[in-house]
């Protein structure tokens, strides 16, 4: 059938594009989850 | 629990549930091809009522019938019988492989029925639909425009109530709406160009006004996303940003209509008089657009939490540096 390898391929890509952008948003919340921490021990660290 | 992340998981549910849904509808329900071709390719009438214009291959020529295979229409890559009834001798008129266009009526029931018949002055020039496994690509394809659009709405509605009202909320939904349209609408060019290539030959075109307004969408909101990406770093960044946000929006409605004003190939069949769905495309498209709406709902929700925490850092360096 014509045009099945482009269908599985436009499929694949669309859903991989969805995945990775979630990836990066995840690691990137992360990061700045960790820096937020860092930043309040700093802060209460200070005051001790 | 806390309400933000009840809506999250909400969302996330609902996302799952309906991207589920459209695959398996698009790969087991779905029409092989969702469009009726024969109002894409010519021009606007109901097949089974006006006179059209059909492209295929002449399988086989007997008398003054003849079948057409490959043709462009109802169904792709199937072959329909035609008869001739129009003037001359139709064995002088065409031969066994030649690509023809024949101009006549079409009855479900009765087939076509076929006025004139003349050879394609280029056999290469694309019919139309004659990918119909690609056509596929549709339920995906059409649904991550669609999102981009209506994320690219979000950025222009933000920014103004920004540029009016002030306030930090409106800048980060703004920010955060573009960043995801941006990531819909790069899915949308790719599995486009995918699709053109199985339907036309080709992933690209510069000539064809849908393409290349869309290209032109997309480079205004990679410019939006790199402003914002902080790497200039002022106070006027969010208002520069708000600006280019809607006057970068002008560019949504060029490219839906492009194709209706300009030269393309690229099918109207969504809010058009020339394309129809058949029910079970029109389903599995909307299947498509609400599951993307869902994607697009939880991923600015995580976005704007990134935002907001990125706030909090600032917040807290202040607050470091105020102790210190």
């Amino acid at each position: 059938m014509i045009g099945v390898e482009q269908f599985y391929w436009a499929y694949l890509i669309i859903w991989a594009g969805i995945v990775l952008y979630v990836l990066y948003l995840t690691q990137r919340q992360s990061k700045i989850t960790k820096e937020i921490k860092l930043l309040k021990e700093v802060i209460d660290g200070g005051r001790d | 629990m806390e309400r933000r992340k009840l809506i999250d998981i909400v969302l996330v549910i609902l996302a799952v549930v309906f991207v589920s849904a459209t695959t398996l509808a698009a790969f087991y329900y779905a029409p092989l091809e969702p469009v009726d071709v024969l109002t894409v390719v010519e021009h606007e009438s109901d097949y089974t009522g006006d006179d059209v214009r059909v492209k295929g291959v002449v399988h086989d020529l007997s008398g003054q019938d003849l079948s057409l295979w490959d043709i462009s229409s109802p169904d792709p890559g199937i072959t329909i019988n035609v008869t001739y009834s129009g003037e001359g001798d139709l064995s002088t008129l065409a031969s066994d492989g030649d690509t023809v266009y024949v101009v006549g009526r079409y009855d479900p029931d009765d087939g076509f029925s076929a006025k004139e018949v003349e050879i394609a002055d280029d056999p290469d020039e694309p019919a139309g639909w004659t990918s119909p496994y690609s056509a596929k690509i549709f339920y995906f394809h059409v649904p991550a425009a669609w999102t981009s659009f209506l994320a690219f709405g979000v950025v222009l509605g933000c920014s103004i109530a920004y540029l009016l009202k002030g306030g930090q909320k409106w800048d980060i939904w703004a920010l955060s709406s573009a960043e995801v349209g941006l990531m819909f609408n790069t899915v949308a060019v790719i599995s486009g160009a995918l699709w053109a290539k199985a339907e036309w030959g080709y992933y690209w075109d510069w000539n064809d006004a849908k393409l290349f307004s869309t290209f032109v969408l997309w480079l205004i909101f990679i410019a939006y996303v790199a402003i914002r990406s902080g790497a200039v770093r002022h106070e006027s960044i969010p208002r520069v940003a708000a600006i280019f946000g809607v006057l970068g929006f002008a560019a949504v409605p060029i490219s839906f209509i492009s194709s209706r004003i300009w030269t393309s190939l690229h099918p109207n069949v969504v809010a058009s008089s020339t394309g129809h769905l058949s029910s079970e495309a029109g389903t599995v498209l909307m299947l498509g657009v609400l599951a993307f709406t869902f994607v697009y709902a939880t991923l600015f929700s995580r976005r704007t939490a990134i935002e907001r925490s990125v706030m909090e850092i600032q917040d807290l360096k202040e607050k470091l540096e105020e102790e210190e």
